[in-house]
């Protein structure tokens, strides 16, 4: 049995991230009416979902490189 | 006056030929019966007898006793109970040992009694005839959760998932790439947070924290998740990635290893952060990711159903050229348990 992540998604947002066996049918179970289980391996809550691709709101920032040791 | 009465009625006073019955008024009225030769008194409805009064006084009743007024009996004693059962023994019963008081008795010694306080004190072992605690438990997915029927209350623990370790990256650059938060684990209003992802920002210098949550139910407590590994640069020799954060459902991710890349994740279903990606000479480990929050909380005159979802752990992040992904974090879990008494 092969689990997959799949993004909880209302209004454009990744709610939560979530494994299932197989792909929920309509809203997935436990969830409101409007929101919908999306496929996808990287995502995280937060993340923003538009005509098929996710990205994130808020990148990475980087910081200072840690002195060698 | 004697009178001597054979009665053949159906319903009515029947004495034999030796019986005799005073009819006379006492007071307001009444009548005097006296028994046969052998001191039995009988009575008789539909040809049968009904009423037996024997020479000791004591009354056996045919059918149903139906009082409209209250029925008092002696105090009694464990040994001898004053309301006993016609199938058991005389020893075995219901007796009242002080005012205000009742007990219960078997085998002539008492075993159970309510005192005038209300307080209830057993003698043995106390069973009760309701179920076992019903366990239920989600390691995956979401759904409804459907209370038993008969349940007094819920005790909830969860864990949401652990944040994803950061890959390793290289002195100078490129560095790995960042995990992701782990998804939130929730029952109700009660939420535990998916840890943080550890980062490989300038060389993974920051670890992931671990998840917050909200306790929701009645009460509870909450822990937050572990906070990851950080990280450490490599100048001349090969090393496991950071461990992951911690939660009170289970160990951390564990350490990467120096000689297998992306095998190794934290202990399923416990929340655990990702481990930090492998490191080589002149590498930075990847940092770990944090642990999930975890939540455990009582849900008192539950209601017939709850909504809820086990949060996925967050996704490894990238590596850089000639490093190691970091790891995923662990899922988080469910447990919920409901007690009948």
């Amino acid at each position: 049995m092969t689990m997959k992540r799949y993004a909880i998604i209302k209004d454009g947002v990744v709610l939560n991230i979530i494994e299932y066996v197989e792909q929920p049918v309509g809203t997935p179970p436990g969830f409101e009416e409007g929101v919908v289980a999306v496929q996808e391996d990287l995502a995280a809550p937060g993340w923003l979902y538009a005509e098929g691709f996710f990205t994130n709101p808020i990148p990475p920032v980087p910081s200072v490189t840690p002195a060698a040791t | 006056m004697w009178w001597l009465l054979y009665l053949a009625a159906a319903d009515g006073w029947y004495f034999d030929m030796s019986s005799t019955i005073n009819a006379t008024t006492v007071g307001v009225g009444g009548i005097v019966a006296t028994a046969d030769n052998s001191g039995i008194l009988v009575l008789q409805t539909a040809s049968t007898d009904a009423v037996t009064i024997s020479a000791a006084q004591g009354v056996t009743l045919a059918g149903t006793l139906g009082v409209t007024g209250i029925t008092t009996v002696a105090a009694g004693s464990a040994a001898l109970p004053s309301i006993i059962s016609t199938t058991g023994t005389a020893d075995t019963g219901v007796f009242f040992p002080a005012a205000d008081t009742i007990a219960f008795s078997t085998a002539g010694t008492e075993r159970m009694r309510i005192a005038s306080t209300g307080a209830v004190s057993v003698v043995g072992t106390f069973t009760t005839g309701n179920s076992a605690p019903a366990v239920t438990s989600y390691t995956s997915g979401s759904g409804t959760y459907t209370v038993p029927t008969g349940a007094k209350y819920l005790i909830v623990e969860l864990v949401g998932g652990g944040g994803g370790g950061s890959g390793s990256g290289n002195l100078g650059g490129p560095y790995g790439g960042d995990g992701t938060v782990g998804g939130s684990t929730t029952f109700s209003t009660s939420t535990g947070l998916g840890g943080q992802p550890g980062s490989a920002a300038g060389g993974g210098s920051v670890s992931g924290a671990g998840g917050g949550y909200t306790v929701g139910g009645t009460s509870g407590v909450g822990i937050s998740g572990g906070r990851g590994w950080g990280p450490t640069l490599l100048l001349s020799s090969s090393t496991n990635g950071c461990a992951g954060g911690s939660t009170p459902f289970g160990c951390a991710g564990g350490l990467g290893s120096s000689t297998t890349a992306n095998t190794f994740t934290g202990t399923v279903n416990t929340g655990g952060g990702g481990i930090g990606g492998l490191a080589d000479t002149n590498q930075y480990q990847g940092t770990g990711g944090g642990g999930g929050g975890y939540v455990k909380a009582v849900y008192a005159s539950p209601s017939a159903t709850y909504s809820y979802a086990v949060g996925a752990g967050g996704a490894g992040g990238a590596k850089a050229t000639g490093c190691r992904y970091g790891e995923t974090g662990s899922a988080g879990l469910i447990v919920i348990t409901a007690y009948y008494d």
